[in-house]
């Protein structure tokens, strides 16, 4: 089980909570390091935008265009063009969780254009998909676990 | 168990509900209604003496497997409780200087839809707006700092 906080957003002059985790990805021989990553039980894909692939992927921005190809819509946002690449993702909480978890051999799609609120979603295909994702709202203290 | 048994055998023959039952139901309707009805009235009172101590016994027995099970059960519901608070009570995450350093930022205007590197003890190193150029800004020392993103709006 993993277990991790939620993070201020603003959007606008507004505030909201999001849920926030550490993950870092591997492909081929080439390991990352380690980001924020942003739990997007709404997203359909794991994306990440293209101007993080050098550091994610360890592959230069034309290499990454050879990906398996898909259109993705983001929420309000015009439709764009992604290219799919099967890495292993470790997930943990927060930069002091022992607990880790592998995603192996998952789809990750490379937005061609910038992505909303964070730049790494990991999302329910192939990501969180059977999994249950506990939202725990306590005022000031949210926390998510993260469980098969 | 025997000193009940020892109290309704005193008692029976006074007791309409077993010897004077037993008697009294036998003169009114001429059948004693028991198979051993041939052995005389003292062997009919005894075979439902038995019969009804077996039946105490047996609900005895009943009734202390019940009082187990609930016991289990108690137990089970002060452990699942107990589990219960421990995942979902009220309680702050072990936060790391970097997580507290990111919330503090968070409401900085400039800093929101940032890419940031953190040092423990220094504090931000270097920001850019997109992960590829932080890592080119950090020029190989990426190892030695946190790489953490400040939400924000960007497209």
């Amino acid at each position: 089980m993993l277990e991790g906080s939620f993070r201020r957003v603003y959007i606008g002059a507004d505030a909201t909570f999001m849920p926030f985790g550490r993950a870092r990805v591997t492909r081929g021989g080439h390991t990352s390091v380690e980001v924020d990553v942003l739990l997007d039980t709404g997203a359909s894909c794991n994306l990440i935008s293209i101007d993080s692939a050098s550091t994610l992927l360890g592959m230069t921005a034309d290499d990454v265009r050879g990906g398996k190809p898909l259109r993705i819509s983001a929420v309000g946002q015009p439709e764009v063009r992604a290219f799919g690449w099967q890495v292993d993702v470790e997930l943990r909480g927060t930069t002091q969780s022992e607990n880790t978890e592998v995603f192996r051999g998952v789809w990750l799609y490379v937005a061609d254009g910038g992505l909303p609120v964070a730049p790494f979603l990991l999302g329910q295909l192939t990501g969180l998909q059977g999994r249950a994702f506990i939202h725990l709202n306590q005022v000031a203290k949210r926390r998510w676990l993260l469980r098969r | 168990m025997n000193r009940l048994k020892g109290l309704i055998k005193s008692d029976w023959t006074e007791d309409p509900c077993f010897g004077g039952g037993v008697e009294k139901h036998r003169e009114e309707s001429g059948d004693w209604h028991f198979p051993h009805s041939g052995i005389g009235e003292a062997n009919v009172g005894n075979s439902v003496v038995d019969a009804l101590l077996r039946e105490l016994s047996s609900r005895r027995r009943d009734e202390d497997a019940v009082y187990r099970r609930l016991d289990e059960l108690e137990d089970r519901v002060v452990e699942l409780d107990r589990k219960f608070r421990e995942f979902f009570g009220e309680r702050e995450l072990p936060s790391g200087e970097f997580e507290s350093w990111l919330e503090a930022v968070a409401g900085e205007a400039e800093l929101r839809g940032m890419h940031v590197a953190f040092k423990s003890g220094i504090g931000l190193v270097a920001a850019a707006r997109s992960l590829d150029e932080l890592v080119r800004k950090l020029d190989g020392s990426q190892n030695d700092v946190s790489i953490g993103y400040v939400p924000g709006p960007t497209v």
